[in-house]
């Protein structure tokens, strides 16, 4: 398979036209929750920062609790991508993994080397930053690339990770 | 990553003068499946004595507590601590452990020169199960069965709802057996309602709580008064000035406008009366909050969701509306007079780096080694505490006039009612004023703990006399 980032983009991007988006940050919990999906919180390892999979036909995303709330929500928007993108590699495994299969977010998906994982990341960075709120952002302000000040306070206005809004910026996602 | 459940029993309720004499913890994955336990006693402090109170309750004899087969408190300590290191980062849980265990935890470590906030440093987090039962008990009904007292009031006491839920307990106040009913508890949570659970599980983390008060357009506070939940929503309307970890939040009941509209004095006279719409909640101490879009209807009540929202999005708009409100709140408060005992100022500051540094150097170090190690640390509580830890562990390291100090002040602790812990006089009190026809002291523990308080009396006075001729 072969990744399709723009394809995943647009996924984020008409779920956010549905759920009726108006501004930042993006109310991704409600998002999920208002998909059906069951989202959970548990202590997990500490490079494992969540999960997706279906139980008994009701999809889940688990969030890793101990991990700080930005990465959380980049974790679960990332899950919700694999649920929106990738339902039946989801839903195929079901019969081969003890009821469900997990997408675990491990260095592998941090690395982007895994299709799905391409995929996923650039549903959540088009979720979460999406680029029209993003173009107003910088052009209200403008922003130098290198301007850590910059960078961290546009992405606690997105609620993101400031590591998240440089690989956004740079075109990375 | 996991779950750890603890539990101490302990000489007393007092934080910082009783000690820890009973440790049990377990740790569980993130499904609640146990995957390690550990228990370790303690042998009594020789300037600690225990209420009979506390004894009654966890049952422990006082020739138990004296059991010089036992570790010391700081063996204890030192074995308590590396263990929860080995299992960090998790999040810890108790049964009131927030107010209680937890607190002795921190001064137990304090007092043997550690670092204080394990439970809460090292990417860990916590959180209370008592307050997980009670949100239970208010949102989610069918989760416990919770006895009603004979006021009609809901009641709490682990045993009680253990008893109420099936579970069976083998010896209610002995740690482990409380760490496993308390873990039952949740378990059932866990069960019956996965999203009370989710959100318990999500508000351990002090960052969490901290960025959702302060992103979200209006939340559910849930608080308790005398074992009954109270629901309210509220925004977040700025920090405490002077703790980092308070945030306030002001009641979305409350008529904004009027407030906006109210001279300075008129907000402190508002801000006075009782229920205040100002509510005060803690980051870092699990509170039960809920997403307007998640609470439950027993929790709304009626309340129109986006109204609320309305409403806080209007205070939120208004930041010198909410600066108001926190410094006409804070205006009123009473300035903290510190303690004149190092026990009471555990939150009078953090030790710096330089005596951080020292206090590692402490435990690594050879007892003759150490005194000079406590001389040169900065922080005076730290050096009280090191000084009479050198005292029990190593006696023979001091010199003699520094030994006889410690000497005169350790023993006038036993004696001295105005000295912060429980005297002998003061613990036989107790035991006589204890019923004695009420059954509760079949074992004859208080009358063992009375003969060994006379007999110490008998020599304290002896010693003290000789030693300080008073």
């Amino acid at each position: 398979m072969t990744a399709n980032p723009e394809r995943a983009r647009e996924a984020a991007r008409a779920i956010l036209r549905a759920f009726g988006v108006k501004g930042v940050p993006v109310p991704v919990e409600r998002i999920i929750k208002a998909r059906n999906i069951v989202l959970q919180y548990a202590p997990l390892e500490e490079d494992l920062s969540g999960m997706a999979y279906i139980k008994d036909g009701v999809g889940i995303i688990g969030v890793n609790a101990l991990h700080h709330p930005n990465r959380q929500r980049f974790s679960a928007a990332h899950e919700l991508g694999h649920h929106e993108l990738h339902a039946q590699e989801i839903g195929k495994a079901v019969h081969v993994d003890k009821g469900f299969r997990v997408l675990l977010r491990d260095d592998v998906s941090s690395q982007g080397i895994d299709p799905l994982e391409i995929e996923a990341n650039a549903f959540a960075s088009e979720l979460l930053m999406p680029s029209e709120f993003l173009l107003s952002a910088l052009d209200a302000g403008g922003l130098d690339i290198e301007d850590d000040a910059g960078i961290e306070a546009l992405a606690r206005k997105f609620r993101v990770s400031a590591a998240a809004m440089r690989y956004r910026l740079a075109g990375r996602f | 990553m996991s779950f750890v459940f603890f539990d101490t029993e302990t000489t007393g309720l007092k934080h910082g003068f009783d000690q820890i004499v009973h440790f049990a913890a377990i740790r569980t994955d993130a499904n609640l499946n146990e995957i390690d336990r550990f228990e370790v006693r303690s042998r009594l402090l020789p300037h600690v004595l225990p209420h009979p109170a506390a004894l009654r309750t966890n049952g422990l004899p006082i020739g138990r507590l004296l059991d010089s087969s036992l570790p010391s408190h700081y063996d204890m300590v030192r074995a308590i601590r590396q263990k929860l290191l080995s299992w960090s980062p998790s999040i810890f849980l108790g049964y009131n452990s927030m107010r209680f265990d937890e607190e002795m935890l921190r001064h137990a470590l304090f007092q043997t020169l550690h670092p204080a906030y394990l439970t809460s440093n090292h990417n860990n987090s916590r959180a209370d199960v008592w307050g997980l039962v009670m949100a239970a008990a208010a949102v989610s009904p069918a989760c416990l069965n919770v006895p009603i007292g004979p006021e009609g009031r809901p009641i709490f006491r682990l045993e009680q709802l253990a008893l109420a839920n099936g579970v069976v307990q083998e010896q209610a106040h002995d740690a482990l057996s409380d760490v496993i009913t308390t873990l039952e508890l949740c378990r059932l949570v866990h069960q019956r309602s996965s999203e009370l659970w989710q959100r318990f599980v999500r508000f351990s983390k002090k960052a969490t709580v901290a960025d959702f008060v302060e992103a979200e357009d209006g939340f559910m506070l849930t608080e308790f008064f005398a074992n009954q939940a109270y629901h309210a929503p509220v925004v977040c309307i700025g920090r405490d000035p002077d703790q980092a970890n308070g945030r306030f939040c002001l009641s979305l009941n409350s008529d904004v406008d009027r407030f906006a509209a109210m001279t300075e004095d008129e907000l402190r006279t508002e801000l006075a009366q009782k229920p205040c719409p100002v509510r005060r909640l803690r980051i870092n101490a699990a509170p039960t909050l809920t997403a307007l879009y998640d609470a439950p209807g027993v929790m709304l009540d009626g309340l129109d969701i986006d109204a609320i929202e309305t409403r806080a999005r209007r205070v939120k708009d208004d930041p010198a509306l909410c600066a108001r409100l926190v410094s006409s709140y804070t205006s009123t408060r009473e300035p903290r007079i510190p303690s004149r005992h190092a026990e009471e100022r555990l939150y009078d500051g953090f030790p710096g780096p330089q005596d951080e540094a020292r206090m590692i150097e402490f435990h690594d170090a050879d007892w003759a080694d150490r005194l000079p190690i406590v001389q040169s640390l900065d922080d005076e509580r730290l050096r009280f505490f090191g000084l009479r830890l050198l005292y029990f562990e190593a006696r023979s390291v001091l010199p003699e006039v520094l030994r006889l100090e410690l000497e005169r002040a350790l023993s006038g602790r036993l004696v001295d009612a105005e000295a912060g812990g429980l005297t002998l006089e003061q613990a036989l009190r107790a035991i006589d004023e204890t019923p004695s026809d009420d059954g509760s002291d079949a074992g004859g523990l208080l009358a063992d703990y009375r003969s060994y308080l006379v007999g110490r009396i008998a020599r304290v006075t002896d010693f003290r006399a000789k030693q300080f001729a008073i």
